[in-house]
């Protein structure tokens, strides 16, 4: 690579550039010195010459100043991008480099069989004279190469991060860049994965389809081998919108021609999957969304829903990873969203390419977590794929409606104002730590895992009852309290609330019911959703299930705590403190 | 003021839980007095003085529960004459009565040198010191620098100007609560400006910043521990108060803060607010449980060599910004800053796959 | 002069649900693309403007666009609109 080797023999070398007072002066004199050498390519030398500078100075940028206006540096114009005139790119970047390339390698190619030819007539006086000749000739002017391979230079369509590329060369970066996260989310065994794929009908999810088909056909590299299914979940009946059945026709004709299962599973089945109850489930799923006073809560209890069906889904179907189409925005978005809903704990995970779940060992994948929406939708329009049907027109949202939706309407402003910004919050969660997942105490309502100041409340919370009723026998301590655990979970109506379990346990909040006791093990943020529910008892069963397996489980383990041996006893501690 | 208003009540989608029809047009907190105001933090419809008490126990607890004062400590109360800072000034006096920490007061206000601006709300701090009867230090920048901010500004213009403010000022406190024989500072930052500043680190990914801009006490290795007593507390609620108790403060922005970035955050953090109030509250929450990769360890601390403040580098950002003052190289160096950290945040992409970009994207450095 | 505009991605349900329109300037050879946004604004829209367009230029979040390639390449809002041209409005917002 001689154009990196000259700018780092220039870089390394030059006393002209002054630690503290680099500037543009300068810049110009360094380009210059480039320009003789590397014409056309001049101004990518000068970005990795600031890429060098940029990373050998960082500790120099500003690090003290108040909170309140040490911002001012980095304020960028509140100028529109799309107002921004930008310059000219009418060729493709990577067309143009792979030309040069080419021609370069050529011409090494070429001197060294000159020189080898040389060797042979064995004359030294003339080998100088050669090396001189090559010398002025190695440089051919850049401009003059690429006029002259002007047809294989492709028309660039996207401008992808500060590149423009042409359809040609953007559909292998995509491609490539697809595969490395698949590749990355892949396990060590050989044998086919089996992935199933979330199709909302979106452009995003269709896209990460299109691609996956395009790894197992062994497009790009290598064949890989997945075994793919897809899944819809059907949301259609609390967000009725015209063209629904127009989608699912589509879904299935799409993934009819990728050759992939497709399976269709309505949001009611939250409720359970006897087909005689359907229709109950329906109107039940109804009017428990009438019952949640806020829009956020709404949307998150949809989203946890989903994320619930999906794992189930792919359980039954024998999958263990659930392939979601979720773009750089999105999570950029989610990022914003789930702090300012107390989730920063859990966050990281959330908008990772792989999210952990701690239930039924299935993995969600995140494969387009590094491309923008814009991306993904102008390779979607060159793949001309048919056009999917609208689904959830955006028309009908107001960006104050919840703080989801007014999240991606802020993320849209300033990625517009700055394109940087979703890149640079998903490298702010790249710096925090996704929490242990490998806990048994996680939020039943989201399945993320709990704070350990949660998991002390828990504990502390079963050891408190176990002492105020150490009066008593243990025995019938347990039996109180596994009866009234029973109990809440099985029969949770408001008209049985604060019924047997409160009286018969030893309970120090005595007029607290079973809803108690499953707010207990949600996360902060799902208290406050929890907070939005009206009528408790029109929650999905699955929530009273985990939480009712975490609290017994939990409180089991208080019980035989006593019984069991040291070492069990410091094992249990120790995963205390991890978690 | 028209947020202080008992009748103004938030468009809140999350509508406060049925009130309580027992309860009737009483006090939910004591059921004897008429309420006069909705808690922004939880709804509830309370009166005058249930208000002032939760609103001072709320903050006892927070002094008490994180430990920020001992007995005998000297406490400087960094005083602009703000409604923060004034509400501060106030409970601050009236906790340590109450509650006999045994603190030594001080009210600390510096002195930009803002025509116009600081010196009105410095005549509202003079007011406060003769009201609380604690001694008032007022120290300058022309006095710290030989700079005001005036001068400055009319130096460099207004592009980058609270750059030196802000460090000035930080350095200015300090130097402050020693003059006064001080061991800790605390500031009337409240929960909505903390709130502000998590997501104003995260979305420039200042990592470091958004470490330390939760922590209630900061600054604690070397320089003096400075606290954020205000740290769950509403600025609704501050303003409430102040409206309440009829304090004197001084409610004018600074003229010289026109902070483009920072305003979208506000705006957004405003917007958010209005949907769910616990926003802010969910946001410090969220912030507390970061849990941070190791590499991203903060620079060691240092004393700068020229003026012997805490610092990162040989000599710190005052003494730094100073020299280039004094020099008139003012506006190059700060121009260099802003020119980098451009850089820095377009060439982020391109450091992955540096040797195989060819944009043209620093042409304006050419020109 | 004849340009085509497309849209799609929910956009055209501002459009009286129609993907494709035909425009034609008989008095003009060239148009600068913010007068011809402003134009279906004014001329093509038929409910709530602030989806479609904010400050003079394109709502954040709808991708643009021309002749099939990201109207960055072209000089974004500044582009000038010849005969012939496919202007293509993507919304990207909600839905994924």
């Amino acid at each position: 690579m001689s154009l990196l080797d000259s700018i780092q023999s220039i870089v390394f070398n030059s006393k002209s550039i002054n630690r503290v007072s680099i500037n543009s002066a300068q810049c110009t004199k360094i380009d210059c010195h480039l320009s003789h050498s590397d014409g056309g390519n001049k101004s990518s030398a000068i970005g990795l010459l600031y890429v060098w500078y940029m990373s050998t100075h960082e500790e120099e940028l500003p690090s003290c100043g108040s909170n309140d206006n040490d911002v001012n540096n980095t304020v960028p114009q509140s100028t529109r991008r799309s107002q921004l005139n930008l310059q000219d790119n009418t060729k493709c970047a990577k067309c143009v480099f792979n030309i040069i390339n080419n021609t370069t390698k050529q011409k090494e190619k070429e001197k060294k069989e000159k020189k080898q030819q040389q060797k042979k007539k064995g004359s030294a006086d003339d080998t100088a004279a050669a090396a001189a000749v090559t010398a002025v000739e190695e440089q051919p002017q850049v401009s003059e190469i690429i006029e002259s391979a002007k047809d294989a230079i492709g028309k660039p369509i996207v401008h992808f991060r500060s590149e423009s590329l042409c359809w040609e060369c953007y559909k292998d970066l995509m491609l490539k860049k697809f595969r490395t996260n698949i590749v990355k989310a892949r396990e060590s065994k050989r044998e086919a994965e089996k992935l199933l794929i979330a199709l909302s009908g979106g452009t995003c999810s269709m896209v990460v389809a299109e691609l996956l088909r395009q790894c197992i056909d062994g497009l790009g590299k290598s064949k890989m081998f997945f075994d793919i299914q897809c899944v819809h979940v059907d949301e259609s009946l609390l967000y009725p919108y015209y063209q629904y059945q127009e989608t699912l026709e589509y879904l299935r004709e799409l993934t009819a021609s990728f050759g992939f299962p497709f399976h269709v599973v309505p949001l009611e089945n939250i409720y359970g999957t006897d087909p005689s109850t359907a229709e109950s489930r329906r109107s039940r799923l109804i009017d428990s969304f009438k019952n949640v006073s806020s829009n956020t809560s709404k949307e998150d209890m949809i989203v946890y829903y989903r994320e619930h069906l999906l794992s189930q889904t792919a359980h039954t179907l024998g999958c263990n990873k659930v392939v979601l189409g979720t773009s750089s925005n999105r999570l950029a978005s989610k990022l914003v969203a789930s702090t300012s809903k107390g989730r920063g704990f859990t966050v990281p995970n959330e908008t990772s390419v792989v999210i952990e779940q701690p239930t039924n060992n299935i993995k969600f994948y995140q494969p387009l977590r590094d491309l923008l929406l814009k991306e993904i939708y102008i390779y979607y329009r060159h793949l001309r794929l048919r056009e999917a049907p609208v689904i959830h027109p955006f028309t009908e949202t107001k960006p104050k409606n919840s703080i989801n939706t007014l999240c991606d309407d802020f993320l849209h402003c300033l990625q517009d104002i700055s394109n940087q910004t979703v890149h640079t919050l998903l490298r702010s969660v790249d710096k925090l730590i996704s929490p242990s997942v490998n806990s048994e105490f996680i939020c039943s309502m989201c399945l993320s895992p709990l704070t350990s100041t949660e998991i002390n409340a828990i504990e502390s919370k079963k050891n408190s009852n176990n002492s105020s009723a150490s009066s008593n026998s243990n025995e019938c301590c347990s039996t109180n309290n596994s009866k009234s655990d029973q109990c809440c979970s099985t029969t949770s109506t408001s008209t049985t609330n604060g019924g047997c379990c409160s009286s018969d346990n030893n309970n120090n909040n005595s007029n607290n019911n079973s809803n108690n006791n499953l707010v207990q093990t949600l996360c902060y943020s799902c208290r406050i959703l929890y907070g939005d529910i009206k009528q408790k008892e029109s929650l999905a069963p699955y929530v009273k299930e985990n939480s009712k397996t975490l609290l017994t489980t939990n409180q089991l383990k208080n019980e035989i705590k006593d019984f069991l041996l040291e070492d069990d006893q410091d094992e249990d501690e120790d995963e205390g403190e991890t978690k | 003021m028209d947020n202080t208003t008992p009748t103004t009540t938030t468009n809140v989608e999350n509508s406060t839980p049925i009130k309580k029809k027992s309860g009737g047009k009483l006090c939910e907190l004591c059921n004897v007095a008429r309420p006069v105001l909705k808690r922004p933090k939880t709804g509830q419809m309370i009166c005058k003085e249930c208000f002032y008490t939760v609103f001072e126990d709320e903050i006892h607890h927070t002094i008490v529960s994180n430990n920020l004062f001992k007995r005998g400590d000297r406490v400087a109360i960094g005083a602009s004459g703000g409604k923060d800072s004034t509400v501060l000034a106030e409970v601050m006096t009236l906790l340590n009565k109450k509650y006999d920490y045994g603190l030594d007061l001080f009210l600390l206000s510096i002195d930009e040198g803002i025509t116009g601006y600081r010196d009105d709300s410095l005549e509202t701090v003079k007011r406060n010191q003769q009201q609380y009867q604690i001694p008032l230090k007022i120290l300058s920048y022309k006095e710290l620098y030989n700079w005001t901010m005036d001068e400055i500004v009319k130096e460099i213009g207004l592009k980058g100007n609270c750059t030196f403010c802000g460090v000035f000022r930080r350095q200015a406190l300090d130097r402050g609560a020693v003059i006064l024989k001080a061991n800790k500072i605390v500031t009337g930052h409240n929960a909505d400006d903390i709130a502000e500043t998590v997501l104003m680190n995260l979305l420039r990914g200042d990592i470091p910043r958004l470490q330390r801009c939760v922590n209630i006490v900061t600054g604690s290795e070397g320089a003096l521990p400075r606290s954020k007593p205000f740290k769950y507390t509403y600025q609704k609620e501050i303003v409430m108060y102040a409206y309440f108790k009829k304090l004197d403060y001084f409610s004018t922005e600074c003229i010289y803060a026109p902070n483009a970035y920072r305003g979208h955050a506000r705006d957004f953090l405003k917007d958010l607010e209005a949907i769910r109030p616990s926003v802010i509250i969910d946001i410090i929450h969220s912030a507390e449980n970061f849990h941070f990769r190791e590499e991203n360890k903060m620079p060691v601390q240092r004393n700068c060599i020229q003026c012997g403040y805490i610092c990162s580098n040989d000599v710190c950002m005052a003494c730094d910004l100073l020299k280039n003052l004094n020099s008139g190289l003012a506006k190059v160096k700060l121009s260099i800053n802003l020119k980098r950290k451009d850089k820095d945040n377009n060439n982020n992409n391109n450091s992955n796959n540096n040797n195989t970009t060819l944009s043209n994207q620093l042409v304006i450095e050419q020109k | 002069m004849k340009v085509t505009v497309e849209l799609s991605g929910g956009l055209e349900l501002l459009f009286d649900k129609k993907k494709t329109h035909t425009l034609e300037f008989a008095d003009k050879d060239e148009i600068p693309l913010r007068d011809l946004i402003l134009y279906m604004r004014d001329n093509l829209l038929k409910e709530r403007a602030e989806l479609f367009v904010v400050d003079n230029t394109v709502r954040p979040g709808i991708l643009v666009l021309i002749n099939d390639a990201d109207w960055e390449l072209y000089d974004g809002i500044e582009y000038i609109v010849k005969n012939g041209d496919t202007i293509i409005f993507i919304s990207t917002l909600h839905g994924g």
